[in-house]
């Protein structure tokens, strides 16, 4: 089984708010963020969670574009509250690596349409037909490790670290970090995720595959798990957390990650995401809580349930925080991280937001707010085959 | 804590100067380059227009990393000899893939197209225009194709890796960073072998144009690092791939004994977004890592007198700063014992792979060891004198070599570092 890594400090941006303790409040009175934003005006799939902030102003601004800032401020939050309490205040910069998970590279398009204004259908002629007027800091607002190098840089991290790619790259960065403090490469990790799926490419993606949600009142949307269910809703978030061994932090909320892909080109099938599930719990008994890859499609709601009840109690509570906030793609596992160490320690799991009737089958869909215990379990998934799983406990 | 030690039981590439890596290596000892004018795309005026590139198959070829890291997967996984039949074949749990990987691109043509379709009448981004008109467009591009991780979920279905899956998209460090993640969790005890690597394909408009206007390519066209005359760096693109294994038993198919992936190291510069730190400070903490980490012995920071690396593959780009920081920061490192290596660069003939340069780099050093061949950095004829180390130019040099260390240096200042050993 995956080992587990203490976690610090934290800090997100969701659709439902900005405060920890804010958006478990309303997670736990059964809120929903799902908007008709003007964002997804004209798409295809136009119902949406958005993150209703800006980013505040920021020096970095001019090589960061939304979603980069917020990656970047919650990496500075959750690296002031660990240090505000006094954990990281013995360990020297080189020895606290930075972990990155994002979606991938966006088109922004901004940048892009002078440039290609007066572009030929064979694209001769290129440069002088506009690629010279492409902003010099094009490329840079382009690196997929842009956050990653300016938060390393706006809190003095020199220890080791990477940016991973793709849905499950939250997953990805925790359990690098877990690897690296294991390794004894570092002695704290700062992991970032962020991601959303509002950007215009990606919302006609969804809407195109049929993977989102086609219905414009969010009112009527019946969440993953529901008999009604029909497409998710896409979300954004930015999470951050600070994570310690274990052994060095004995009272916090600890978590453990894994991923893999089964070689598709689209959602990964549930035997994959088995695989995932086992490598972050190995018995039948003692979950709490499972929050759900939740893809909202009667057929793979289905086959996600009968997985875990072929590994776990068919009677544990699931919930499905993407409900409430929205898929976040990369930045999932973070914010699960986050949601469900703060659940837990609260002692109550959250209604899944919307689910009147709930589809028959194993595990229990959550209707109301419940008491927790322990351990809990979240998943994701996302195309290309991609699926993750993560564990969160609280000491004992 | 027990840390299993880590075997390279294959490696494979997909270069522009061969499909395998023994081809591509004999092409690089006789001291042929790749880079050449720029004939996939009308590359007329931009800041550069030469790139070592790989033909294209076709002309309206969408995203070429699948292809290139498969080439390269296959001949490593080969060379590695698992077998289904024979039992071999490692179990799905116990098998990863790390792949360093940037996101993929549409053809310029579908660019266009698509911004065509979101041009409003003052020519800006109009996106709800951009939701009606774009969907065609979703019918033709598969996103996840050009997801950052579809090469390494891809490769993951190929060999049935039941293990973890993970896209390292750190710039120029990514696909040394990849072997560090899949060394570390053969280490561990989390999987018993890993494929891994790293792969570039950035021939292409909108990247010589990003590059170019941060004028980092060389205006004239040439690769040549350490030397006195370099002006920037060249794009290239192919794969280079690694099997790696936490089982040292057996040799290569020549009966060579397997090379350790012995040391890893990486380290975050934290100093600016694109120059490198002058004093070289972050690549030399990642270089000083994994020398440690391989247990050899530092004294005040720098190599023992004692201790051999008989060669280093550097990152080398051919941009005036970052070579001659780099040559400091080796120099740390090494100590006295850098007149005892010998230093060369892949980009002078391969020109830079981005996310697959550092995956490139590990081969490099693998075959300074397994078949004590020193490839040369080509186009280096004039030695910057601020660049003073052992240089192997012009063809390859025939040496036993034991250690070698392999650098990788990337954009925002994420270094990686391997150290292999010989048997």
């Amino acid at each position: 089984m995956a080992d587990a890594v203490a976690i610090v400090g934290q800090a997100w941006r969701t659709p439902l708010g900005r405060t920890v303790d804010g958006v478990i409040a309303r997670l736990l009175a059964g809120d929903r963020a799902a908007c008709a934003s003007p964002r997804a005006t004209g798409y295809a799939c136009s119902v949406v969670a958005p993150i209703t902030d800006e980013p505040a102003k920021s020096r970095q601004a001019r090589f960061l574009r939304r979603m980069g800032l917020f990656g970047l401020e919650v990496a500075q939050e959750a690296f002031a509250a660990a240090t505000a309490a006094e954990l990281l205040g013995t360990i020297d910069g080189d020895r606290i690596g930075l972990f990155a998970g994002v979606g991938g590279l966006r088109a922004h398009w901004d940048d892009m349409m002078k440039a290609l204004a007066n572009q030929a259908d064979d694209g001769a002629n290129a440069w002088e037909r506009g690629l010279r007027d492409v902003h010099p800091y094009w490329m840079l607002r382009h690196l997929s490790n842009n956050v990653h190098a300016l938060a390393a840089m706006e809190l003095g991290l020199r220890g080791e670290g990477a940016t991973y790619g793709g849905a499950t790259g939250g997953a990805q960065a925790i359990a690098a970090a877990a690897r690296a403090l294991a390794d004894g490469a570092i002695d704290a990790a700062l992991v970032i995720a962020y991601d959303s799926l509002l950007e215009p490419e990606t919302l006609v993606e969804l809407g195109a595959k049929r993977a989102a949600t086609l219905a414009t009142d969010p009112a009527r949307i019946a969440p993953a798990y529901d008999v009604a269910a029909a497409g998710f809703v896409p979300g954004e978030a930015a999470g951050a957390v600070v994570l310690v061994r274990a052994a060095d932090a004995s009272g916090a909320v600890r978590v453990a990650a894994a991923d893999g892909a089964d070689g598709g080109r689209e959602e990964p099938a549930a035997t994959a995401i088995a695989r995932a599930v086992r490598a972050v719990w190995t018995g039948r008994q003692g979950l709490t809580m499972i929050d759900g890859a939740a893809r909202a499609w009667p057929d793979r709601d289905t086959a996600e349930r009968a997985m875990l009840a072929e590994l776990l109690d068919p009677a544990t509570p699931l919930i499905a925080l993407s409900s409430a906030l929205g898929q976040l793609g990369a930045a999932t596992a973070v914010i699960q991280a986050i949601a469900l160490g703060a659940l837990l320690r609260a002692g109550t799991l959250p209604p899944i937001a919307g689910l009147t009737s709930p589809a028959s089958g194993p595990l229990v869909p959550a209707r109301t707010a419940q008491p927790a215990g322990r351990a809990a379990i979240g998943l994701t998934s996302g195309a290309p085959g991609l699926y993750a799983a993560i564990r969160v406990e609280t000491a004992s | 804590m027990t840390r299993r030690r880590v075997f390279i039981r294959g490696v494979g590439a997909y270069s522009p100067l061969g499909a395998t890596w023994p081809a591509t290596a004999d092409r690089l000892a006789a001291g042929d380059c790749g880079i050449a004018p720029i004939t996939a795309f009308d590359a007329t005026g931009f800041p550069c227009t030469h790139a070592a590139a790989i033909a294209r198959a076709s002309a309206d070829e969408e995203d070429r990393r699948l292809g290139f890291a498969r080439h390269a997967a296959t001949e490593a996984w080969a060379m590695a000899g698992f077998d289904a039949s024979s039992g071999s074949w490692p179990a799905p749990a116990r098998l990863g893939v790390f792949v360093g990987a940037e996101s993929g691109r549409g053809q310029f043509s579908t660019v266009l197209g698509l911004s065509r379709a979101a041009r409003s009448p003052s020519g800006a981004f109009d996106g709800a225009q951009f939701g009606r008109e774009a969907r065609a467009f979703a019918e033709r591009i598969d996103a996840s194709v050009i997801s950052p991780s579809a090469v390494a979920a891809a490769l993951a279905g190929d060999y049935r890796a039941g293990g973890p899956v993970e896209t390292i998209s750190l710039a120029c460090a990514s696909g040394s960073a990849a072997i560090v993640e899949a060394a570390r969790a053969i280490r561990l005890g989390e999987i018993d072998v890993a494929l891994c690597g790293g792969v570039g394909a950035d021939v292409d408009p909108l990247m010589l144009a990003g590059f170019g206007l941060l004028g980092i390519l060389s205006p004239r066209g040439v690769s040549c690092p350490f030397d006195a005359q370099r002006d920037g760096f060249i794009i290239g693109e192919g794969a280079a791939m690694l099997v790696l294994s936490a089982d040292g038993a057996g040799s290569y198919p020549d009966g060579t004994p397997l090379v350790e992936l012995a040391g890893l190291g990486r380290s975050l510069d934290a100093h600016h977004l694109t120059a490198p730190d002058p004093e070289g400070d972050g690549a030399y903490r990642a270089m000083a890592a994994a020398l440690r980490d391989a247990s050899l012995p530092l004294v005040d920071g720098a190599l023992s007198a004692e201790a051999t690396v008989g060669y280093v593959q550097a990152h080398g780009t051919s941009t005036p700063l970052n070579d001659a920081i780099e040559v400091l920061a080796i120099k740390r490192a090494l100590g006295p014992a850098v007149g005892r290596a010998h230093v060369s660069s892949a980009k002078g003939a391969l020109g830079h792979w981005v996310a697959g340069a550092g995956a490139l780099g590990a081969l490099y050093a693998w075959e300074s060891i397994a078949r004590g061949r020193v490839l040369p950095t080509a186009g280096l004829r004039d030695p910057d004198p601020r660049c003073d180390v052992p240089h192997v130019m012009t063809v390859a040099l025939a040496k036993p070599v034991r250690t070698a260390l392999a650098n990788a240096f990337a954009f925002g200042g994420a270094n990686s570092c391997l150290v292999l050993r010989g048997g």
